[in-house]
């Protein structure tokens, strides 16, 4: 009895004593838990989209109320910061024209809302982005609009827009989120590079029929109407001994901006230059026909030449190589900027 | 009365041990926040976070940045790419992680080579001075030595003699699209940032003419563990307990030395012959080997030697208590009293297993019939049905 006693107790000192000094020394642990080092997660492959689709709206909605203001002075000065490139060019002429005219019609109404967004993902700049708008208030066509990123310290800009053409069905593009692959503007994986593509319109709209491209490209309401306008001018200038001329040139200091579709076909968006001419004989007068030059004419006498600058854009789908179909004019937009009558 | 001292230690550890279980959970608590702050002076205005440090201890981040006075402080988040391109190649500094869990661990990174600045090695010496964190003392160190002409006096000197002639001027980051938040402020901005799937940085920026890096102050919440607690307050009760059960019995057996024990201390050394026909006597008291005589001797004996031994035990006790214990033959004694008591209580339980044979189920629904008068084919079946349950019954009892 007394050895067992003396055991156990020996034996619950010893534990009491263990306990305890088992506790002082789990304390001291406690006190300098590991710092933790980070853990950053793995870099996404392929890369994730630029921008998420609520990014997109707030880029959309910043360049939407920079238009709108400056559409309230009519004053573009405030534009640079959202708008660039040939959408700069043709808002500060249709802004100039509203200013002149007191009317603010034929300044192009561009929805803030969009249907359809295509972003980017590309990891570097520029980086360029899409918008489908839904229908204007004017019940025109919807836009597609093409917002640019240049630098990494600059915001998205409102560069291009183009009117779709009526009845055109947009390429399907892969999801918002997951985002598409822009291409290269000499991308060798479609029909004809994105360059060239735009090269082959300019010559197609230059030429017509008489293209060699002319079998590219399917047919488009856009040519119609600019073979209206020929047809209407050819025929006020034949009597006066006149011409009418009208030459597209792919603007060599804009590049063209492409991005992939679903299909592995790419929607091509680049910006030209037009420029049209009426001449008639010594002593007859042309004068400006529509509202836009009217306006860009002002008070100027009519003469015998009347030279209209056009800032063109065009939106253009491009097949995958190998395909089968044609290239498709999706959109454009053909604005007179430049008014001359020498 | 060692027992007791024991039982005391016992009762005294299991009080420590929950108090310090407690104490864990409460007064020692790590804080319910960890706050890590920067204390970058090198060059540039930004700082910005590697991917991997906002997440650095919680998902939930809340970011301060400081700078003197008035200055302007823009905080934004964005993913590596983004803020890796709007930062390009300007001198900035890199929060890496955590030094301690006070401070967070800083990088320098030196603006990319502009314009090879040659003759300007006095200002490279500038540079490594004015920047304190540990991790920026390797790269000018490494360079400084072999620094003597090129490229590593290149790659210094711009970013020093810029910093020297022109003040800097602080980009201010706000208001790019690429960010996910962002938060500016006259001296001090403050955002929250929840953490999300991918690689992001959070970029810190001084903004202005001859702008500073701003003081960058990381808080999680920090779940904090008390893996103490329970241990300490379980272990402690069963110490406390323990204690308590053995002072219990250290105060029980001085009680029993008054009466039972007597005959236990009747075996004393002195006596300890008489000690063996004493416990033969405890373990047989009917054995038939025993004499007449010797019970008569023993009865008297024994209330003689009970009085005797209590008188010698008390003596004893006062004298030295721990020879008692040393002797080992007292408490001996006192088992082989103890033994044949606690061993005759099995045999009671093993009569007592009558009454758990009675218990079963067949006897049980007898007694219920019985009971009730219930006979399910009437009393013939109820005579034929008795008889069953007795087998079972004596079954049970010879088991």
């Amino acid at each position: 009895m007394t050895r067992t006693t003396r055991g156990t107790a020996r034996a619950r000192r010893h534990l009491a004593g263990v306990s305890g000094g088992l506790v002082g020394a789990l304390l001291l642990a406690a006190c300098s838990s590991p710092l933790p080092t980070p853990q950053p997660d793995p870099t996404q492959d392929p890369p994730p989209p630029v921008l998420t689709e609520t990014q997109e709206t707030v880029v959309l909605d910043a360049v939407a109320s920079a238009l709108a203001a400056a559409s309230e002075t009519n004053d573009p000065a405030g534009l640079d910061a959202r708008v660039t490139g040939p959408a700069l060019a043709i808002r500060t002429s249709q802004l100039a024209v509203a200013a002149a005219r007191g009317n603010a019609d034929l300044v192009t109404e561009l929805p803030t809302e969009a249907q359809q967004v295509v972003i980017p993902t590309t990891q570097t700049w520029p980086r360029t982005s899409y918008a489908v708008s839904v229908q204007p208030e004017s019940l025109q066509t919807p836009r597609l609009s093409v917002l640019e990123q240049g630098a990494a310290r600059q915001n998205y800009r409102l560069w291009a827009w183009v009117r779709l053409l009526p009845g055109v069905t947009m390429p399907s593009f892969a999801d918002p989120s997951i985002g598409s692959e822009a291409v290269a503007p000499d991308d060798s994986s479609l029909l004809v590079t994105p360059t060239d593509a735009v090269a082959q319109y300019a010559d197609v709209l230059n030429l017509g029929t008489g293209s060699g491209f002319a079998e590219t490209f399917e047919d488009d309401s856009f040519r119609t109407l600019l073979a209206e306008r020929a047809q209407a001018w050819t025929t006020a200038l034949e009597p006066a001994a006149g011409k009418y001329a009208l030459t597209f040139t792919p603007n060599p200091d804009e590049q063209v901006r492409a991005v992939r579709t679903a299909d592995g076909g790419a929607l091509v968006v680049g910006a030209m230059t037009s420029q049209e001419s009426m001449t008639a004989e010594e002593g007859a007068q042309v004068p400006p026909d529509t509202e836009t030059i009217k306006a860009l004419y002002g008070d100027k006498t009519p003469t015998n030449v009347l030279k209209v600058g056009y800032v063109d854009v065009v939106a253009l789908y491009v097949p995958p190589a190998g395909s089968e179909e044609k290239i498709r004019v999706v959109g454009n937009e053909h604005v007179a900027t430049s008014v001359a009558n020498s | 009365m060692l027992q007791r001292i024991i039982a005391a230690l016992l009762v005294v550890g299991g009080l420590v041990a929950i108090g310090l279980g407690v104490a864990s959970a409460t007064v020692w608590r790590d804080s319910d926040t960890a706050v890590a702050t920067t204390a970058y002076t090198g060059d540039g205005t930004l700082l910005v976070t590697e991917p991997g440090v906002l997440d650095l201890v919680a998902e939930d981040v809340t970011i301060r940045a400081t700078a003197p006075g008035e200055q302007q402080v823009t905080l934004a988040i964005g993913r590596e790419v983004d803020v890796t391109g709007w930062v390009g190649e300007q001198a900035h500094g890199v929060v890496t992680g955590l030094a301690d869990w006070d401070t967070l661990a800083t990088r320098a990174v030196e603006a990319a080579p502009a314009e090879p600045a040659e003759g300007e090695e006095p200002a490279e010496g500038e540079t490594p001075e004015g920047e304190e964190t540990p991790a920026d003392e390797e790269t000018p160190a490494g360079e400084g030595t072999p620094a003597d002409g090129e490229t590593p006096a290149d790659e210094e000197a711009p970013a020093a003699g810029e910093a020297a002639e022109a003040p800097v001027v602080g980009l201010d980051p706000a208001g790019s699209d690429m960010w996910f938040e962002e938060s500016s402020g006259a001296g001090s901005a403050s955002l929250r940032w929840s953490d999300q799937p991918g690689r992001w940085q959070l970029l810190a920026a001084g903004v202005g003419e001859g702008a500073v890096a701003p003081t960058l102050e990381l808080s999680w919440p920090r779940e904090v563990e008390t893996p103490f607690l329970w241990p300490g307050v379980v272990g402690g009760v069963v110490l406390l307990l323990l204690g308590l059960g053995i002072g219990a019995a250290s105060f029980r057996p001085s009680r029993r030395a008054g009466s039972g024990r007597g005959s236990a201390t009747s075996s004393t050394p002195v006596v300890a012959p008489a000690a063996a026909p004493v416990e033969d006597e405890g373990n047989g008291a009917e054995a038939p080997t025993d004499t007449a005589q010797v019970r008569m001797l023993t009865r008297r004996e024994l209330r003689e030697r009970e009085e005797a031994e209590r008188l010698a035990q008390q003596q004893a006790r006062g004298q030295k208590p721990r020879r008692a214990w040393l002797t080992g033959q007292i408490p001996i004694v006192a088992r082989g009293e103890r033994r044949p008591r606690t061993a005759a209580q099995p045999t009671v339980d093993a009569a007592a297993g009558h009454p758990t044979a009675q218990d079963s189920a067949s006897t049980r629904a007898d007694a219920w019939r019985r009971a009730w008068g219930f006979t399910p084919g009437g009393t013939a079946a109820g005579t034929t049905a008795e008889p069953q349950g007795d087998p079972d019954e004596t079954k049970d009892s010879t088991r």
